[in-house]
């Protein structure tokens, strides 16, 4: 009995030694430092190991580790994507391994300290590839690829336009200012490297009819940028603001603030602030597309998160019934039921945000699979409207990617 | 013969291998005694290297500018011929104008200034003198430092910046307000002072002529950090030399241009050469201006880093090995844990965009990328004591000798070259006295701390009574091991070949012992003194 014991003892110990030890970062310090280019971000990393092989060795993890997991915006995001994660961990962060989604490694450290328990501390800057760590994790079902993405809820298209003060036209400002029209362009390229699809906002756009149905109840000045990215029918839409200052010794300094709104709601997803180094420079482009730099990788991430929870709920749309004429406080009520009852069947999931004996204005989540675009959602709620109520007709206003905006009168 | 010459440096080098690795492994099992962790192969050398400066290290050394006061310090009660200050000041620019420095040239209306408020302060202090210095000199210096802020900050401009989005897409030189600042803010401003002359004549015969100099440089830093820019004492440093001649020699100067030089004149030279180098490396030493460079990689004891030509690197030029150790508080603290000498020099003058790396060779410690190399200045000779044995006559007899090891290195372009001067004397049971003097060539080759090399050396040699002299030369191999970067333990052996006269040979085995210090500084020129006291 006693041999048995002390041979399965010593086979559990041997199994416990033997097994490959779970990867817990020695430091858990590492700094962004700024996106390279699309595909990359520079970052500041410690290593610390028992020689200078085992800290570099280190370093290179805790740089992948904090662009996966760390900072505000990692790319593992949901719950889901990190319990998948575990599964894969060990081939991505191995230590060994993970030197291949290290595009650039600087010779030069910005530390190297011996530690009191003789281990070696370094401080290194470092490049991940961000794509391919991307596209490591797509090829083992961590994360969704775009293309699935896309092919459940469509590509997301977002609209670029300036901030602007509810009496400046941001189109006008966009024409008027290089710099602002610099700015787009630059966020623009941060977009389409990451397979958006831009929506260019131009003179031709209208909001008129979008403003009178929408403001007509509130009896409040909506945000021009948002009727802008509703009237567009785009499912985000980024303001941006440029400052540009003088700097010390004569250098120039740029801040840029960006902030994502989700295009339905006007809800603010996210907002960062880019900072350019004082840079002795003659061209303000300069600093800001540095500026810019410092914190699109986070303004995407944001998007990024924000598009991905909404597969979840489906496609999103505002919808903005209006009747006309004038009705009984029975009949209306009753036509007000009868379309968020029509309204809830179509959408996985609907939120009313103003009803009123002129105005429903609500959001609904349908699925991509059922609805493909807003015209079907249109048709079914149009015809189960028409069926449910003969007395009366349902007509479009506008109609586009985001919004239904319907008129209700008597047949 | 040959083989008893090789068994004699067997022999040599098994004793001292025993020596060293046996200390060692007493030091070795006492520390784990002591601590209970295994003692690395360093240990010894640690002990005997490790040293931690007060002040951190740069990373990388950060080019600095200077300026300087055009005139020479002097104490009431001294007067100096004004040949002696145009020549102090002319080799003290000559000295002080290192590669390592940009120079701010302050216009001479401007030196005139200074020269009359200096004329009015009676006894100044440092803090007086920077004050009345800087109203005249820190509003010059901060115009000629803002028109060349963009040029001198390229060389801020590290290889992370060289690859960011600024230099490689914006096309733009990525100079900061940061590496500009670091610009404006690496000024500084020497005067030279002296504070004792004197020249004396005496010696044995009464024919001789020895001048004394006392004195130094103070450094200010020209600090644009506060809303003025102000001059902020940085160091004093002080040095003495003395410079010798025989009344009535001519001596034939090289360096002046072929020029004869009286005794007086040589003997002012002599001393301002010691003087002047001393003053160099002392300069070389102050943390602000001490070159330092981070190990880029290593291979076989052969380590890369990132200085060259532009900081006026030189072949055989000593550097420190430095890791940072960070205490339980957290603090880090710079300590030399080894040493090197350059071996290749690379050439980065021409350009900002190619970096080219030199080469140096551990012969103590070991080094890792990431170390940093910190400048060691010492002077380009060694100064040899050694004991042994002569062949005089078919014996041997005991002796001992001084050496004098030139380091030529930077000469010829080729690391570990000597140009050894050695004077020996010995004991005869025949003679009164024995005597040799020897110059040559050495070839030493660094391992891993030792140095090996062939020693040839012509020598004349000498007996007294009967007074008589012949001619020689030696063939020898030396070997020195490491106590610290400047201080060895070494060996000679090999075979002489001469003779006094036709009965008195000086043929046979020779060896020694001994120990070689390579100075900072000496109060002499070597060389100058040695032509001085001979009247060369």
């Amino acid at each position: 009995m006693h041999k048995i014991l002390t041979i399965l003892t010593i086979t559990m110990v041997i199994i416990i030694g033997c097994g490959k030890k779970a990867m817990i970062p020695a430091t858990g310090e590492a700094t962004f430092v700024e996106t390279y280019s699309p595909a990359e971000v520079t970052i500041l990393t410690t290593g610390v190991g028992s020689n200078l092989n085992e800290a570099e060795k280190d370093a290179r993890y805790q740089a992948v580790n904090f662009v996966l997991l760390g900072g505000t915006d990692p790319m593992l995001q949901t719950p889901e994507e990190k319990t998948k994660f575990e599964i894969v961990k060990n081939q991505i962060l191995d230590k060994d391994s993970v030197r291949k989604f290290i595009s650039y490694e600087d010779d030069k450290y910005q530390k190297r300290v011996k530690l009191p328990d003789r281990r070696l501390k370094i401080t290194k800057i470092l490049r991940v590839n961000k794509r391919m760590v991307e596209e490591f994790l797509v090829s083992k079902g961590v994360i969704k690829s775009r293309e699935e993405i896309s092919e459940a809820i469509g590509t997301p298209f977002v609209m670029v336009i300036p901030q602007t003060t509810k009496e400046e036209n941001p189109i006008e400002k966009l024409n008027r200012d290089f710099l602002y029209k610099k700015g787009a362009q630059i966020i623009e390229s941060f977009l389409t490297a990451r397979k958006y699809d831009v929506c260019v906002p131009d003179q031709t756009v209208t909001i008129n009819e979008l403003v009178s149905a929408m403001t007509e109840e509130r009896g409040i000045a909506e945000d021009i940028s948002y009727l802008y990215a509703l009237t567009i029918g785009c499912d985000i839409y980024i303001t941006y603001t440029i400052d540009i200052t003088s700097a010390r010794y004569g250098t120039r300094k740029a801040s840029v603030g960006v902030r994502i709104y989700e295009a339905t709601t006007a809800r603010l997803l996210g907002t960062e602030t880019g900072y350019s180094p004082e840079l002795k420079t003659s061209s303000d482009q300069v600093v800001m597309e540095s500026a810019f730099n410092d914190c699109m990788d986070r303004v995407l991430s944001r998007m990024t998160a924000y598009w991905k929870d909404d597969i979840k709920k489906g496609m999103q749309y505002k919808l903005i019934v209006k009747f006309i004429g004038s009705y009984s406080r029975d009949k209306i009520e009753s036509i007000q039921f009868g379309i968020t009852d029509i309204v809830s069947g179509i959408g996985n999931k609907t939120k009313e945000n103003i009803i009123s004996d002129k105005t429903i204005d609500l959001l609904l989540w349908a699925k991509a699979s059922e609805y493909e675009n807003a015209r079907k959602i249109y048709q079914t709620l149009k015809g189960q409207f028409e069926t449910k109520f003969p007395d009366y007709k349902m007509n479009q206003i506008t109609l586009n990617r985001k919004l239904i905006v319907v008129q209700v009168k008597k047949a | 013969m040959f083989s008893i010459l090789v068994f004699n440096m067997c022999l040599l080098f098994l004793v001292f291998n025993f020596l060293f690795f046996n200390l060692r492994r007493v030091l070795r099992k006492k520390s784990v005694a002591i601590r209970g962790f295994r003692l690395p192969k360093l240990t010894i050398w640690l002990i005997f290297l490790t040293f931690a400066w007060a002040q951190t290290p740069e990373r990388i050394f950060l080019r600095k500018s200077i300026s300087y006061y055009d005139g020479i310090l002097l104490p009431q009660n001294i007067t100096l011929p004004s040949s002696a200050i145009d020549l102090i000041k002319a080799k003290l620019k000559q000295a002080l104008f290192l590669a390592r420095f940009d120079y701010n040239h302050l216009p001479q209306s401007l030196q005139n200034k200074a020269n009359e408020a200096i004329a009015q302060l009676n006894s100044p202090t440092i803090e007086q003198l920077g004050k009345a210095l800087e109203d005249i000199f820190v509003p010059e210096i901060v115009k000629i430092l803002s028109i060349n802020k963009e040029l001198r900050a390229k060389e801020f401009v590290d290889q992370q910046e060289r690859i960011n989005f600024l230099t490689t897409k914006a096309k733009e030189s990525g100079i900061t307000a940061d590496d500009l600042e670091k610009v404006m803010n690496a000024a500084y401003l020497f005067i030279p002072f002296i504070t004792s002359y004197s020249s004396a004549s005496g010696g044995v015969e009464g024919n001789r002529i020895t001048i004394n100099i006392e004195g130094g440089i103070i450094w200010y830093h020209i600090s644009t950090l506060f809303d003025q820019p102000r001059l902020v004492l940085l160091v004093k440093k002080s040095s003495n030399a003395f410079g010798t001649a025989i009344i009535g020699k001519k001596y034939y100067e090289f360096i002046l241009g072929g020029e004869e030089l009286n005794a007086e004149e040589f003997a002012l030279l002599s001393a301002v050469k010691a003087y002047v180098k001393n003053l160099q490396t002392m300069t070389r030493e102050i943390p602000e201006f001490r070159l330092s460079a981070e190990i880029v990689s290593v291979s076989g004891g052969q380590i890369v880093f990132k200085l060259g030509t532009k900081e006026g690197l030189k072949i055989d030029d000593k550097f420190d090995i430095v890791e940072f150790f960070e205490d339980t508080s957290g603090v880090p603290i710079a300590k030399s844990i080894g040493c090197a000498l350059v071996t290749k020099v690379a050439n980065n003058k021409d350009t900002l965009k190619t970096i080219r790396y030199s080469e140096a060779r551990t012969f103590l410690g070991r080094a890792e990328p990431g170390m940093l190399v910190l400048e060691r200045p010492r002077l380009p000779i060694e100064i040899g004591l050694r004991f042994g044995s002569f062949p005089l006559e078919r014996s041997s007899i005991f002796g001992g000798s001084l050496g004098l090891d030139f380091n030529v290195s930077n000469l010829f372009k080729f690391p570990h070259f000597y140009i050894p001067l050695e004077f020996g004397f010995g004991f005869p049971e025949n003679y009164e006295s024995y005597y040799e003097i020897g110059l040559g060539l050495v070839k030493k080759f660094y391992f891993p701390r030792f140095n090996f090399g062939p020693k040839v050396l012509g020598k004349i040699t000498g007996i007294g009574n009967p007074k008589m002299s012949g001619i020689g030369i030696e063939l020898t191999l030396l070997t020195e091991f490491y106590l610290t970067p400047d201080i060895a333990f070494g060996a000679k052996g090999g075979y002489a070949f001469g003779r006094i006269s036709e009965r008195i040979k000086t043929e046979g085995l020779i060896w020694s012992v001994g120990f070689t210090y390579n100075p900072p500084t000496l109060p002499f020129d070597p060389f100058s003194f040695l032509r001085g006291y001979a009247g060369l």
